[in-house]
C-alpha cells in the first residue's frame, strides 16, 4: 500500500510498518499512528455515516472528542462498536469496520433518510408515531430500533479481564500537554508526590501537534526532554493511555488506564483496562481546549475538518486530508494551520476569515470579512462557495479546515455541579469559581490560549500548590516560546444556513434549533432533549457550545442568559467491564463457606446461596429422584432418630462487660436481667418503630459474658444495630461487643437420639442428662478427649436438640465424628430445606415472618414485650394502629382437600366473599409439604387469626390460577405443647 | 488429648503455600488470636498490661507489634493479641489473668484466615488490592481495609512481606483476589 498522503517527518515510527484492515481492505500505517491518521495517509477520508440521515462522514477531529469517525473495532467477542478512529492506537493486524450503513459505507441504502430529512426533523418521534396506539410496541418501536443506533454489539461474553486499583498522591495533574508538563516539573522538582495522567499514548498534548518552538526547539522535542526529566524524579509518576473520567467528592478521581487496548489482544493474564480510584490532596486541570466548528450549509462533508486537527495530522502524523485546502475561521489560530500546511507543501487555496481585520499572508490568499456559504461533493469534498465583500465565488478544494474558536476542556470542573462562567473575550465558557475541593486549573482549560501563557499559568498554580503542601517551590525559568497569535471574534453561524450541522454525530442542524425555538423548547436542557444535541458518544464536546450560541442568537439574548452547559462523568465512553473489574462470573462477589463445606461437597450436597454463604440445601442419596425425596427423608430421619445440620452461618456476637445484662435487657423487648449463668433465653429484637427486627437467643456463659445468636441474614445488621446503641445511646454502659460468627463451627444435633449421639463424643465428666442439662441450658464442655466446645440445648426443629460449637478449624472433623458415631442411630445430615420444613411444622417464625412489616403482636409474641422495663421499640410497638382488634395474627393453614398445595405468597379471602385487595384477609408467608403430616401446610398472617381457628377460608393466587379452601389451624403443627423439647 | 485434626481455612490438612506471579502466598495457621478490649475506666491499666505482655508499648492507631507475642490495634482501646497456637491454643485462658478482669477477651483464632504475602513489588500489589496509601504503609503499620468487598486487616511486616487477615469463611475468595492481583502486578 502506498500511503499516498504521507509526508516526511512526524512523530511516527517508520521502522515499524503496521498492517491493518478497514472494511475488509488491507492498509499499512506506522507505529504511532491512530486508525484515523493511518487511513488519511492511505487517502481514505470516508470513515462513517451519520446517525439519522446516514450522511457520509470523515474525521472532524484528531482526538477523543470525535463525533464522526466512529467504527466497530476488532471482531468476534472482542468487537467494540462506537470506537473513535481518531484515538485508536494503530497495532499490527488491527481490524475495523464502518458501522450504521447497509450494504456498504460508500453505498448506504439508508441514506434515503437524507432525502426525507424534512420529515425527520427534531421531535419527529414525538409527533409521528402517535396512533394507532397498539402499533407502538409491535411496529413502530422495533422499526425505529432497527433503523437507529450506531454499531452492533457482539452479543458474546467479553473474553477480556479487567482490573481495578487505588492510587494516592499529593497532586494529580490531569493532562500532559505544555501546562501539565510544566506543572509537573515545578512540583516534581520541589519533591511533591505527583501523578500526571494523559489520555494519549504519547504525552505532550498540543506540543506534539504544533510547529511552535519552545526554547528554540520543536515543541515535541521539548516535551520529550521534559518527560525524561520527570521520569527521573522518584516522586513523579506519568500515566499515559489513562483518562481521568470523573472528579468525585473528597479529592477522589476515577482513572481508566488502557493497559492492552494497543495490542491485538491482551497477553495471558493481562487486564485489558484498569480502573483506578485515585485520592489526591490537590488536582491541577491541564486538559487544554477543544476546537469548535461554524455552522454553514453542508458543513459536514468528508474532507471538512477542524483546522486544529488538520494541523495535528500534518505535524504529528505527517499526513493530510486533502492536497487543495481552504481554511474557514474567525480567529488567528486557524491561520497557523494554513501556514503549517503551506510549509509542508500542501496547496492552501485560501483562508476565509469572518473578521474585517483578518491578518494577511504572503503564503496564501486571505479573504477577510468572508464566509463559506455552501459546499459540494458527496463522498468527499469537491468545492466550496464563499461569500466575500466582492461577491460569491466557488473554490475547488478537497479539504476545508474550520475553526470557530476553542472551548476550554472544563468537564471535570462540572462533575460536582460547578457551573461554568461565560467569557466574552474568549467567546467560551471558563471553569466555575466553585471548583471541586483541591482543584486548580491551568493552561488552555483556564482560558490561557497560547503555549507561553499556558506554561506560565501552570507554573504559577504548581507553585501555589507546592506552597500549600508545605514544600519549597523550585525555581522554574519560563521557556522562550515563539509567538502565537490567538485573537478571536465570536462567529457561530453563517446567516441563512439551514442544514448547517451543529452536532454531527446526532445530526442536529441549525434548522432543528430554529424548530426547537419555535416550539418553545428554548432552555438549554429542553433544547438538548428535544433535538438530542450532545447526547451521542462524544457527549457534544464539539457541539454543545455552538448549539447554545445559535439558540441564543435566535432568541435574541446573551449566551449566559440562554443557559449553561455542564458535564457529567464519565469524560469519555467507558467500557462497562472496567467498572466491574475483577468481579465477574462466579467471582462476581466473594463467597463464604461453612466449616463443613468440604465434607458436604464429598456427600454431593446441593448448595444454596444465603447472602454470601454457600449452605447445604439437601443431601441427595441414591434412588432419590427429586429434591423433595431427599428433604422428606432428612425430616423423617431427624424426627425418628437424629439429624445433624451445620448452623455456623447464624450470627454470633460476643457480649461482655459489667453491664452486659443491662444492655441485652434494653436491646431485646423481653427481659434478660435475671438470666442465670448456664441458661439460654429466646429473645425478640424490635426496631425503633416497634416492628420486629430479628430474633435469636442469648446464652449466659458468665455474669458478664453472653453469646447472642442472630439469624443468618441479619447477622451484620443486628451487630451494627447493637454497636450503634452501645456507642451512641448508652455510652455510659460497660459493654464490649465483637463478632465471633466465624470463630466457631456450630452444628445442630436434633432428634430423639440427639442426646445418645452426643454422649458418644462429649467427655464423660460432663453430664448432659435432662436433669443436669435441661432445655435452654448452655455450658462450656470438652469433647473427643479434650477439645474445647460449647453446648447449647436449644431447638429450632421442635425435637430434643442441641447445638454444639467447636473452634472452626475442627468443624470438618466434628461433622465426620458425629456422622460416624451416629451410624448406630441411623443419623442423617440435613440441609436448609429440611431445616425450613421442620421449623414450619413447629410454627417457628423466620425471615418470611420477620419481614419488616410485622410486630410482636402479629407473631403472637405480644407477651414478650415487657411492660416492666424500657427497651428499643417497646413504646412505639404500643401504637394504636399496631394494636387493633383485627390485626394480623400468625396461624397455620391446611388444605381442606389434602392434595391441594398451600403456596407461599397466596392471599386469604373469606369463603363466599369478594376476591380483591379491599377484602384481603391475610397471606401465607411460609409453606411446605410436611412429611410428618403427609400433606401441604403453611403458616401466615390472618386478620384476627387467633380467634378464627377452625374457620374455612379461601386461599387464592390469581397469578397462578389457584383458588381453593384451607382451614385455619394453630401454627404449631407438631408437638404444640413442646413436650419433645424437654425430654 | 483429643484426636481431631483441624483444617486450614482453605480446606486443607496443612497450610498452603504457592507462588502467584512474583509473589508467594502462604496460609498461616499456627497463630492463636484473641481480641482484648478495655472495660470502661480501665483503659490505662489494660494498655499497660498489654505492654507488659508484649515487652514493648501497645501498638497505637494503625500500628502492630510483631513477635512471638504480637498485637495490632483494631479499635478504640481494642487490640488483637496473637501468640503461637501450639502453646496458646486456649489463648483467652492463657492471658485472662494478666488483665485481672479489667478487659474483655474473646477468642478469635479461627475467626480469621491469615496469609503472608511476600514479594518485591508489594506496594504495587497493595494498590491493586485495597485502598491503603502505600506511601505511608511501612513496616510496623496495620490497616483496616476492604479487599473485593471483604473486610480485612493488613499488617506490614517488612518491605517485602505483609500479612492479610480476613474472615475465615471468605478464605477462598480472599486468596483468589490476592492471587489474581499478584498476577496483574506484572502489567
Amino acid at each position: 500500500m502506498t500511503q499516498k498522503n504521507r509526508l516526511s517527518g512526524g512523530l511516527i515510527d517508520r521502522k515499524h510498518a503496521t498492517r491493518f484492515t478497514f472494511d475488509g481492505r488491507n492498509y499499512v500505517g506506522y507505529k504511532g499512528d491512530t486508525l484515523a491518521s493511518a487511513l488519511l495517509a492511505n487517502d481514505v477520508q470516508l470513515m462513517g455515516r451519520s446517525f439519522k440521515y446516514h450522511r457520509p462522514r470523515g474525521p472532524l477531529t484528531a482526538g477523543s472528542e470525535e463525533p464522526n469517525a466512529i467504527v466497530e473495532l476488532r471482531s468476534g467477542a472482542r468487537k467494540e462498536p462506537n470506537t473513535r478512529a481518531t484515538s485508536i492506537e494503530l497495532y499490527e493486524n488491527l481490524v475495523a469496520n464502518s458501522q450504521n450503513r447497509w450494504p456498504s459505507l460508500s453505498y448506504d441504502m439508508m441514506a434515503v433518510n437524507d432525502i426525507f430529512s424534512n420529515f425527520l426533523t427534531a421531535g419527529f418521534y414525538y409527533k409521528t408515531f402517535m396512533w394507532p396506539a397498539a402499533f407502538w410496541e409491535k411496529l413502530y418501536e422495533p422499526l425505529i430500533r432497527r433503523a437507529a443506533g450506531l454499531g452492533m454489539a457482539s452479543e458474546e461474553a467479553d473474553p477480556d479481564c479487567y482490573d481495578k486499583g487505588f492510587l494516592h498522591c499529593d497532586l494529580l495533574i490531569i493532562g500532559g500537554g505544555p501546562a501539565g508538563l510544566a506543572a509537573g516539573l515545578t512540583a516534581g522538582r520541589a519533591g511533591v508526590n505527583v501523578i500526571i495522567a494523559d489520555e494519549d499514548f504519547l504525552i505532550g498534548g498540543r506540543l506534539n501537534m504544533e510547529s511552535t518552538k519552545v526554547e528554540g526547539k520543536i515543541g515535541a522535542d521539548w516535551a520529550l526532554a521534559t518527560v525524561d526529566e520527570l521520569i527521573s524524579m522518584p516522586s513523579v509518576t506519568i500515566m499515559t493511555r489513562t483518562t481521568v473520567i470523573g472528579a468525585f467528592d473528597h479529592g477522589i478521581f476515577g482513572l481508566v488506564e488502557r493497559v492492552a487496548d494497543h495490542l491485538e489482544e491482551p497477553l495471558i493474564g493481562q487486564p485489558r483496562q484498569r480502573l483506578w480510584r485515585l485520592y489526591s490532596k490537590f488536582a491541577l486541570l491541564c486538559t487544554g481546549a477543544t476546537e469548535r466548528s461554524i455552522a454553514f450549509e453542508n458543513n459536514d462533508r468528508p474532507g471538512i475538518m477542524l483546522a486544529g486537527a488538520m494541523r495535528a495530522y500534518i505535524n504529528r502524523w505527517a499526513t493530510f486530508i486533502g492536497n487543495k485546502v481552504a481554511i474557514f475561521a474567525n480567529n488567528d489560530d486557524a491561520h497557523r494551520t494554513a501556514s503549517d500546511l503551506y510549509r509542508r507543501g500542501v496547496e492552501v487555496v485560501a483562508v476565509i476569515d469572518t473578521r474585517a481585520n483578518a491578518p494577511t499572508s504572503k503564503e496564501f490568499e486571505v479573504f477577510a470579512e468572508s464566509q463559506v456559504i455552501d459546499t459540494q461533493g458527496r463522498l468527499r469534498l469537491k468545492s466550496i462557495n464563499i461569500s466575500t465583500p466582492n461577491g460569491i465565488r466557488r473554490l475547488h478544494v478537497n479539504a476545508l479546515g474550520v475553526s470557530g474558536g476553542w472551548n476550554p476542556n472544563i468537564h471535570l470542573t462540572c462533575h460536582q455541579r460547578g457551573r461554568p462562567q461565560w467569557n466574552e473575550s474568549l467567546s467560551a465558557f471558563l471553569p466555575s469559581k466553585n471548583l471541586p475541593q483541591g482543584m486548580f486549573v491551568a493552561g488552555a482549560a483556564g482560558g490561557q490560549m497560547t503555549t507561553a501563557a499556558a506554561i506560565k499559568s501552570a507554573v504559577k498554580m504548581a507553585t501555589l500548590i507546592t506552597n500549600n503542601l508545605g514544600l519549597k517551590p523550585a525555581t522554574f525559568l519560563l521557556p522562550k516560546i515563539s509567538n502565537e497569535a490567538s485573537s478571536v471574534e465570536a462567529f457561530w453561524c453563517v446567516s441563512g444556513a439551514q442544514r448547517g450541522w451543529i452536532d454531527l454525530q446526532n445530526d442536529v442542524t441549525v434548522k432543528d434549533v430554529v424548530l426547537a425555538h419555535q416550539e418553545n423548547f428554548r432552555s438549554v436542557e429542553h433544547l438538548k432533549r428535544y433535538t438530542t444535541l450532545g447526547m451521542g458518544t462524544d457527549q457534544g464536546k464539539t457541539s454543545n457550545v455552538l448549539g447554545l450560541a445559535i439558540m441564543a442568537k435566535i432568541a435574541g439574548q446573551s449566551i449566559p442568559n440562554t443557559g449553561t452547559t455542564i458535564y457529567r462523568p464519565p469524560y469519555s465512553p467507558t467500557a462497562i467491564g472496567v467498572f466491574a473489574g475483577r468481579s465477574r462470573d462466579k467471582r462476581f462477589r466473594p463467597v463464604r463457606k461453612t466449616p463443613s463445606h468440604v465434607w458436604a461437597e464429598e456427600q454431593g450436597a446441593v448448595f444454596v446461596e444465603v447472602g454470601m454463604w454457600y449452605r447445604a440445601q439437601w443431601f441427595p442419596q441414591k434412588g432419590e429422584k427429586q429434591w423433595r425425596d431427599s428433604v422428606n427423608r432428612e425430616v423423617k430421619t431427624t424426627r425418628a432418630s437424629v439429624g445433624v445440620c451445620d448452623v455456623t452461618t447464624l450470627g454470633k456476637i460476643d457480649v461482655q462487660g459489667i453491664d452486659a445484662a443491662v444492655f441485652l435487657n434494653r436491646i431485646y423487648c423481653n427481659s434478660f436481667i435475671k438470666l442465670e449463668v448456664g441458661k439460654v433465653r429466646y429473645g425478640l429484637m424490635l426496631r425503633e418503630d416497634g416492628i420486629a427486627m430479628d430474633d435469636g437467643t442469648a446464652a449466659c456463659l458468665a455474669e458478664d459474658h453472653f453469646v447472642v445468636t442472630t439469624t443468618t441474614a441479619n447477622a451484620a445488621s443486628v451487630y451494627r444495630h447493637m454497636e450503634f446503641n452501645r456507642q451512641v445511646l448508652w455510652p455510659d454502659l460497660d459493654v464490649q461487643l465483637i463478632s465471633t460468627t466465624e470463630a466457631w463451627a456450630q452444628f445442630s444435633v436434633a432428634g430423639v437420639d440427639a442426646r445418645s449421639l452426643l454422649r458418644k463424643i462429649v467427655d464423660p465428666e460432663f453430664d448432659i442428662a435432662n436433669e443436669a442439662f435441661p432445655f435452654m441450658s448452655c455450658g462450656k464442655i470438652t469433647i473427643c478427649g479434650g477439645l474445647r466446645a460449647r453446648l447449647f440445648r436449644i431447638s429450632f426443629s421442635g425435637e430434643l436438640a442441641y447445638e454444639i460449637a467447636v473452634p472452626a478449624r475442627y468443624g470438618d472433623a466434628i461433622i465426620r465424628e458425629l456422622m460416624l458415631a451416629g451410624q448406630e442411630y441411623n443419623v442423617c445430615a440435613y440441609g436448609t430445606e429440611a431445616l425450613g420444613v421442620m421449623r414450619i411444622e413447629k410454627g417457628h417464625a423466620a425471615g418470611n415472618e420477620l419481614n419488616g412489616t410485622t410486630t410482636a403482636l402479629n407473631l403472637g409474641m405480644e407477651r414478650l414485650v415487657s411492660n416492666q422495663k424500657d427497651s428499643i421499640g417497646a413504646v412505639l410497638s404500643r401504637r394504636q394502629g399496631l394494636n387493633s382488634q383485627t390485626t394480623l395474627k400468625l396461624v397455620g393453614f391446611i388444605p381442606c382437600d389434602l392434595i391441594d398445595p398451600v403456596p407461599a405468597g397466596s392471599h386469604i379471602m373469606t369463603k363466599g366473599g369478594k376476591i380483591d385487595a379491599a377484602h384481603d384477609q391475610g397471606y401465607v408467608t411460609s409453606a411446605c409439604f410436611s412429611p410428618t403430616l403427609g400433606h401441604h401446610i403453611g403458616i401466615g398472617f390472618l386478620k384476627s387469626g387467633d380467634r378464627r381457628l377452625g374457620e374455612v377460608v379461601r386461599l387464592v393466587s390469581p397469578l397462578t390460577n389457584i383458588e381453593h379452601d384451607v382451614k385455619v389451624v394453630s401454627a404449631h403443627f407438631v408437638d404444640p405443647k413442646g413436650d419433645k423439647l424437654r425430654v | 488429648m483429643y484426636s481431631l485434626s483441624g483444617l486450614s481455612p482453605l480446606g486443607f490438612a496443612t497450610p498452603q503455600s504457592k507462588n502467584f506471579g512474583n509473589f508467594t502466598i502462604t496460609e498461616v495457621t499456627d497463630r492463636a488470636m484473641a481480641s482484648v478490649t478495655a472495660r470502661k475506666g480501665e483503659e490505662v491499666f489494660v494498655q499497660k498490661a498489654l505492654s507488659n505482655i508484649l515487652n514493648q508499648p501497645a501498638p497505637g492507631v494503625g500500628c502492630h507489634v510483631a513477635g512471638k507475642i504480637g498485637a495490632f490495634w483494631i479499635g478504640q482501646n481494642q487490640w488483637m493479641l496473637s501468640a503461637p497456637f501450639d502453646t496458646h491454643g486456649d489463648i483467652v485462658d492463657a492471658f485472662l489473668n494478666k488483665f485481672r478482669g479489667k478487659a474483655s477477651l474473646t477468642e478469635q483464632t479461627d475467626g480469621w484466615c491469615r496469609f503472608t504475602v511476600e514479594g518485591v513489588e508489594l506496594n504495587r500489589l497493595c494498590s491493586l488490592l485495597c485502598n491503603v496509601d502505600t506511601r505511608d504503609f511501612l513496616s510496623g503499620k496495620a490497616a483496616r481495609t476492604s479487599i473485593e468487598h471483604i473486610g480485612c486487616f493488613l499488617l506490614r511486616l517488612d518491605t517485602t512481606v505483609i500479612e492479610v487477615l480476613g474472615p475465615r469463611s471468605n478464605a477462598e475468595s480472599l486468596h483468589h483476589a490476592i492471587a489474581v492481583a499478584a498476577h496483574s502486578v506484572a502489567f
